[in-house]
């Protein structure tokens, strides 16, 4: 049965889900609650609602060719409070508790998607598109940023150092890729070969890498926005210890759990799960006791321990296969969750406002890309057919860099609103557009096996 | 943060705790039998509850619907999965007729006999005496199966024919009663404005068979394509929290319609095995939650709760035995000669009154409900410990 036939057969009944659903919602939404139990009743039936929904309708949207996370993130913009209500304001905030935990869990999955051996074997051709892709990619988002950004309406009420700041975190932000939609569209295709395995390398490399150049970058803005501004050289000693102990605590971590594989080997996912999640809230803790008892600030990154543990089990130990096996039972319905909720928690009233903003710094980083792979490839003497179609890989952009958008969020409340608005923006076109291109990117250069 | 704080410690408590607990450890006996049954995550609860650390207090709690629907959805759903048609048939007409008889009469003895007598000494108001003769009838009726594992692990497997039918017997006869309970549940909470015309229970029949056909329909669905095991469990995950939350919005026991969506989807898929082995992964886990939770909960509020407690059991066990007397007679055609103190050996009351004390808990906010929830828990309690020795008495008398 080709695949037509098969699509045709199983849309149906995916529709049909669909319809059950909203049957369910609308009904549901008739109520009147009369307890606390009935109400706290209704946001249990939406977070069932919400990853069903997302579920069926990205796989429905998926016979389309349209990625899955693309998918997730759709259907959570749909059912959110900005399109249908299904969602209220209240309900996504709630049941964003998630959040935390999936993105320890695409660190992690990240970190054990990592081979050294293959790190070696390709590390000129890493090393070379990573450099050029940080600078161009950052220099020509933030430059757009900073120049164009007064002219854009959203800026109006935003001071000089404000914009500074935002082209600099959006600028950092932009440079992040997506390890999990590669890996996905790679498993999808079957695509084995040269191109392919450089694309993964740069992309889940970028990914530790992103995190450090976003604490640097977090460090500059609070000292431009600061009204005394000074740059103080301890926060840059302070981030480089703070690397080298989130590093280096991961790296522990890694080896604690490859030993739990080996001596112990039950419950492994749920095991994993409980390491994220505690990964997550021990690194908050930590940092709040330090700053509240000793007034010391000490930040561990749990992406960055995550990502360390991550690799550590795959490459100082033997258990890396049977980690990332683990991973993938688990990790469907925390990202379902968590893209349906970063969909949900859009803010389609400010997206409709910065959309020229969006669509010049999406335009931005795919002209910075195509300059970075284009030059690092004619650097290398690779095929001219390769390096220009290079860009198309590494437009995907989703998990890290939505939750550098909130870390950003967090640490400055002024401009937060403005990164994770536009942010997520961008990612929304790259996630719409970057996987298709990044399956024709493998079908031109012939490492896909199947399309 | 205490939300995040609060989940990440009852499931650092529950995966690290299951794999010490239901084994048979050589302690002394009363702290064995305790640490079998996973009694000791009650007391947990009782630390983490508002009387101690106050980590699970009822906000807290509140904010945690989304993971008690989760829980009881699955204990339901796993509950539901138990009653394969197939499965049924393999057992003698008779013996499933005594078991259901059994546990039938025990309900209504008990109730009552709480209708009449509880609310003398408990503060429990006029309207609500109903409500907590039910809920104490139908956990009292049912039989768990850790006694009798305990007693096998202690013993080996010598006792095979009463073995075999008292297992039957405790996975059966606790049907009934919690049928009545979850209709009962539909009746005093449930039923929507629109549909007052069908009476209250009608009102609550109807919404249980739409949230039923709905969530069936989900799954029927769903596993029109070959799905890998990722997509069942989120499916599972899924289905669980909404069919759990959706009853509760309709006032309707989330524990109840998963256990009818369990049987529905054990009687009617092809992949009820797949699903199974998902659902029973996690059923201890789960367990220990549910006891986590009605640990926080447990308020020892009158003077009187202690003593009554000890009347309740002996009250229940005499229940028991007479029950189990009358059915004997009854089964002995199908499984040979039962002895006529069956009775002694199903005073475990198990898993399934826990979720449905928890279940109570959730949507039966009276003065006096937590009376009640601490009156059945000092009942399990008692009766785990006294459980073991009937049951093991009744096995080695049967032996001689």
């Amino acid at each position: 049965m080709n695949r037509q036939n098969r699509t045709e057969k199983r849309w149906p009944a995916r529709v049909m889900i669909l319809v059950i659903l909203v049957l369910l919602a609308v009904w549901l939404q008739s109520v009147h609650a009369r307890s606390g139990w009935q109400q706290a009743g209704f946001t249990s039936f939406s977070l069932g609602f919400l990853l069903l929904l997302a579920y069926v309708s990205a796989n429905l949207l998926n016979t389309a060719r349209i990625p899955l996370i693309s998918g997730y993130i759709f259907a959570g913009m749909v059912i959110g409070p900005h399109i249908t209500g299904l969602l209220s304001h209240v309900m996504v905030t709630k049941l964003r508790l998630v959040d935390d935990l999936a993105l320890s869990f695409i660190a992690l999955t990240a970190g054990a998607t990592l081979h050294l051996k293959f790190l070696r074997k390709r590390i000129v051709a890493i090393v070379l598109n990573i450099s050029l892709l940080t600078i161009l990619v950052f220099v020509l988002v933030s430059g757009f940023l900073i120049v164009a950004g007064p002219f854009f309406a959203f800026a109006r009420s935003l001071s000089r150092p404000q914009i500074i700041a935002l082209g600099l975190l959006i600028g950092v932000i932009a440079v992040a890729r997506s390890p999990s939609s590669a890996i996905a569209i790679i498993r999808e295709c079957r695509a084995s070969g040269i191109f392919t395995e450089t694309v993964l390398g740069v992309t889940v490399a970028m990914d530790v890498l992103i995190i450090i150049f976003f604490t640097v970058a977090l460090a500059v803005s609070r000292m431009i926005t600061a009204p005394d501004p000074v740059l103080n050289w301890h926060v840059f000693s302070a981030l480089l210890g703070e690397t080298t102990v989130s590093l280096m605590l991961g790296a522990v971590l890694g080896k604690g759990i490859a030993v739990y594989i080996r001596k112990v080997n039950r419950d492994l996912p749920l095991f994993l799960l409980f390491i994220a999640f505690g990964i997550s809230k021990a690194s908050f803790w930590l940092d709040h006791f330090m700053e509240a008892q000793y007034a010391v600030s000490l930040h561990l990154e749990p992406l960055l321990v995550c990502m360390s543990a991550g690799f550590a089990v795959q490459n100082l130990s033997s258990q890396g296969a049977r980690m990332l096996e683990s991973l993938e039972r688990i990790s469907l319905p925390i990202y379902v969750l968590f893209f349906a909720l970063a969909g949900a928690s859009l803010d389609l009233t400010a997206l409709r406002m910065t959309w020229p903003v969006a669509t010049g710094i999406a335009t931005a980083r795919t002209i910075g890309i195509f300059l970075a792979t284009w030059l690092a490839g004619t650097i290398q003497g690779d095929p001219p057919g390769h390096n220009r179609i290079a860009w198309m890989a590494y437009l995907t952009q989703a998990g890290v860099a939505i939750g550098l958008a909130q870390l950003a969020e967090r640490q400055f409340p002024d401009i937060g609103v403005y990164v994770t608005t536009l942010v997520l923006a961008v990612i929304t076109i790259n996630q719409v557009v970057g996987p298709v291109t990044f399956k024709v990117a493998l079908e031109m250069v012939g490492e896909a096996e199947s399309v | 943060m205490k939300i995040a704080f609060t989940l990440l410690i009852i499931i650092f408590l529950v995966f690290s705790g299951y794999h010490l607990t239901f084994r048979n450890v050589r302690l002394p006996f009363l702290a064995r039998q305790f640490y079998f049954t996973g009694s000791e995550f009650l007391f947990l609860g009782v630390l983490l509850g508002p009387q101690f650390l106050n980590l699970l207090d009822r906000p807290t709690q509140n904010s945690l619907a989304p993971f008690i629907s989760l829980l009881l959805g699955w204990i339901g759903l796993i509950f539901g999965f138990q009653f394969e048609r197939t499965k049924i048939k393999n057992f003698a007409k008779s013996s499933f007729t005594a078991a259901v008889i059994e546990g039938t009469a025990c309900f209504v003895l008990v109730f009552f006999a709480v209708y009449c007598i509880a609310p003398l000494f408990l503060d429990i108001p006029g309207g609500m005496k109903g409500d907590a003769a039910v809920v104490l009838a139908a956990t009292a009726a049912c039989t768990g199966q850790s006694g009798l594992a305990l007693v096998v692990l202690e013993y080996g497997a010598r006792f095979g024919r009463l073995s075999r039918f008292l297992r039957l017997v405790s996975s059966i006869d606790g049907v009934v009663p919690f049928v009545i309970f979850g209709l009962f549940f539909s009746w005093r909470i449930g039923g929507l404005p629109y549909l007052s015309g069908l009476g209250e229970l009608g009102g609550g029949l109807i919404v249980l068979l739409i949230s039923c056909l709905g969530a069936l329909l989900i799954f029927v669905f769903f596993l029109r394509e070959a799905r890998k095991e990722s997509e069942l469990i989120l499916l599972l995950i899924a289905v669980a929290i909404l069919a759990g939350g959706m009853s509760s919005t309709l006032g309707i026991s989330p524990l109840f319609l998963t256990f009818l969506l369990g049987i529905l989807l054990v009687n009617t898929l092809r992949e009820k095995e797949r699903i199974y082995q998902i659902l029973i992964t996690v059923e201890k886990p789960a367990y220990l939650a549910i006891l986590l939770f009605l640990g926080a909960n447990w308020r020892l509020t009158s003077a009187w709760i202690v003593p009554l407690a000890v009347a309740f059991c002996v009250y229940r066990t005499l229940v028991k035995v007479s029950a189990g007397m009358f059915v004997t007679r009854l089964a002995s055609s199908g499984e040979g000669r039962i002895p006529a103190l069956l009775g002694f050996g199903l005073l475990h009351q198990g898993g399934l009154p826990l979720a449905m004390l928890l279940d109570f808990q959730q949507g039966f906010l009276f003065q006096g409900a937590s009376g009640i929830v601490g009156l059945v828990l000092l009942g399990v309690l008692f009766n785990d410990v006294v459980g073991f020795f009937s049951l093991r008495r009744l096995l080695e008398t049967s032996m001689q």
